[in-house]
């Protein structure tokens, strides 16, 4: 998951929670169940559940791309430690 | 969110603030509500008024008309009703007895229309022999179980109700026994 990825992630995992739950409060409220919205808001948990949990292909859409490894530098500067 | 663990727990964290907040509106839909209740009681007869053991015990029946239905809300788990005897002695300045009660679960069973018999153990009962001719209240209240929240009571007092002045008994009350 690139860093793009876990924000979305996070925003997603938010957004479908907080609506799930004014959702699940006026499903409750108008039929006058709290079983009801206990159920609607169980449901809209585990729709966020399934759409952040897991590493799916669109939040790696952005990869970083990193400086190249510098493997040459390194290999210079150990025998000079060694020589100390 | 960088790994499986990390997104799972935000995901517990975020959904538990939220069904807390969601908890906290729902007790707060309980502030609104004004409970319109029928809440009846009389005295219908004296059964029986015993010495028994050196304390005094009164056997009453009491009719109750009791609509709870009006309680109910989606907020409300169950309701306990019940009727309560009040009166004041040389000794104890304040005698309750808990006279009858019963937990009402669904709208259904909130609708108490009967004549209760009121036996042994739930007889009234003084610590001591002053229930001749002794001033009582009658009390009928309910308190309500929320799903979540605060609990809610009400009720209504019927008083300046009287004991008879001497000992009697009809046929379905035991005689009280005389200790010596």
């Amino acid at each position: 998951m690139d860093f793009k990825g876990q924000k979305l992630a996070e925003q997603l995992c938010l957004y479908i929670i907080l609506a799930a739950g004014a959702l699940a409060f006026a499903t409750g409220w108008y039929q006058g169940s709290f079983a009801a919205m206990m159920k609607v808001y169980g449901g809209g948990v585990a729709v966020a559940m399934l759409a952040c949990v897991p590493d799916w292909p669109y939040f790696n859409k952005q990869p970083q791309s990193w400086l190249p490894s510098q493997k040459e530098a390194l290999a210079s500067a150990r025998p000079m430690q060694a020589a100390r | 969110m960088h790994n499986l663990l990390y997104r799972s727990n935000a995901l517990f964290t975020v959904s538990t603030t939220v069904l807390g907040v969601m908890c906290l509106l729902t007790a707060l839909t309980d502030l609104t509500h004004r409970p319109n209740v029928r809440l009846d009681a009389s005295v219908r007869s004296v059964d029986g008024l015993q010495r028994d053991y050196g304390d005094d015990r009164a056997w009453l029946s009491i009719k109750l008309d009791l609509d709870l239905r009006d309680l109910f809300t989606w907020n409300t788990k169950q309701v306990f009703v019940y009727a309560l005897a009040e009166w004041a002695t040389p000794r104890n300045h304040v005698n309750q007895a808990m006279v009858w009660s019963r937990i009402v679960q669904q709208p259904r069973g909130a609708r108490v229309k009967e004549v209760v018999r009121i036996e042994y153990p739930y007889a009234l009962t003084d610590q001591g022999v002053n229930l001749r001719g002794r001033e009582y209240n009658l009390t009928v209240a309910w308190e309500t179980t929320p799903v979540v929240g605060a609990l809610h009571k009400g009720g209504r007092q019927l008083g300046g109700l009287r004991l008879p002045d001497d000992y009697f008994r009809s046929a379905n009350v035991p005689r009280g026994h005389w200790r010596g």
